[in-house]
């Protein structure tokens, strides 16, 4: 078991080293593209302005995939500060931040405190609800959050009428790297749902989903009432 | 920059975020002179030759060959004629033990280089425009 434990840390402190060192290159390449497309602009011609522009958009998607690593490699590494997290204040947060379009009504039920890390409790409740609203498919938006007593833990609920998830993608979706729409559609990384259950099942909870095609999907994930510190 | 005669010392070690620099502190309009050095140890004989104008601020880099960012800032708080030079730490590292180290030697400001260069032109904005606002130590 300790060997498992360091093997695990040596993981992601591997994963930490990379993602930063992989950083400089790319900030590199980043800098030169935007300066050539600046100072040669009277060079390209349409299809080289529309190379420059393809170049430095990956750039930007590799800097998020990068920062996507680092999250999921910092979660369980970095000390964890439990608190009292107020899930109202940070549902009003996650929406100011979001900004969802006019045509999404987005419907939240009174919710509980619970203990936690705040940061933690704000990215799955962020990437869930960031999912709803960008695959969102219909003309009237629906986004529903809830929560229901069950017993020693909560369990919530993150529900929309957006294009719902095929029976056949429903375990590929939490997996590392995974997504379901091309990335020059969405510009998804393919990481939130990962971090979601990572984090998740790190405080004692599961994740899990139903969905009909078409009509919807509702992700629900399940936290402990009281803090298991011995845990964590 | 309060005065535009003063040089900025950068001490950075790689070419691209160097030119970067350069770049973006042009395109802001800054007009001192840009003194670069590619590690501490170079920067710390500069700073120790009274020949040489002393800079109005430093940007750091952290990780870097030969004496780190870290190692230099410890040389320079040692001694009362640089100690005030106000630094800026320039760095691609998010981690809370860079910052605390950083911090512990009184930095002025501890900037994350952003991988977007437009980015980075507003955080040379910021820092010229708040070093045109704030009074400096007397050079």
């Amino acid at each position: 078991m300790r060997e498992l434990e360091a093997a695990n840390e040596n993981l992601s402190n591997f994963a930490y080293v990379a993602s930063h060192d992989l950083k400089a290159p790319l900030r590199a390449i980043g800098s030169l593209a935007d300066w050539i497309r600046t100072d040669y602009a009277d060079k390209f011609d349409d299809e080289g302005r529309e190379q420059m522009q393809l170049l430095i958009g990956r750039v930007r998607r590799m800097d998020r995939l990068i920062d996507g690593i680092l999250q999921y490699s910092r979660i369980g590494r970095m000390s964890e500060d439990q608190a009292r997290v107020e899930l109202n204040e940070v549902l009003d947060d996650i929406l100011d931040l979001l900004q969802p379009p006019p045509h999404i009504q987005v419907q939240v039920d009174p919710l509980p405190t619970v203990w936690g890390e705040p940061a933690r409790i704000h990215q799955v409740f962020q990437n869930l609800l960031s999912n709803a609203i960008r695959y969102m498919d219909k003309p009237q938006g629906r986004v529903h959050v809830g929560c229901a007593d069950e017993g020693a833990m909560w369990r919530f609920s993150v529900a929309d009428n957006g294009p719902g998830i095929g029976q056949q993608h429903r375990e590929r979706i939490f997996q590392l790297f995974q997504t379901l729409a091309p990335r020059d559609r969405t510009e998804s990384t393919g990481i939130g749902l990962s971090l979601v259950k990572k984090i998740v099942e790190l405080y004692g909870g599961r994740v899990w989903l139903k969905s009909t095609l078409g009509e919807g999907a509702t992700f629900y994930f399940t936290w402990p009432k009281q803090a298991r510190e011995s845990e964590l | 920059m309060k005065r535009s005669d003063c040089p900025i010392l950068l001490v950075e070690d790689d070419q691209v975020d160097a030119m970067t620099v350069r770049r973006a502190l042009k395109e802001v309009g800054v007009k001192n002179p840009l003194v670069h050095f590619d590690n501490g140890e170079e920067a710390l004989g500069f700073l120790s030759d009274s020949a040489n104008d002393r800079p109005c601020i430093i940007l750091l880099d952290l990780n870097m060959p030969v004496m780190n960012g870290i190692e230099f800032l410890q040389r320079i708080k040692e001694q009362p004629l640089l100690k005030r030079i106000p630094v800026v730490v320039l760095t691609t590292s998010r981690e809370e033990q860079d910052k605390c180290r950083s911090f512990d030697f009184s930095i002025a400001g501890y900037m994350v280089k952003p991988v977007d260069y437009r980015q980075f032109v507003e955080i040379m904005r910021v820092i010229d425009a708040y070093w045109s606002l704030s009074a400096s130590p007397p050079v």
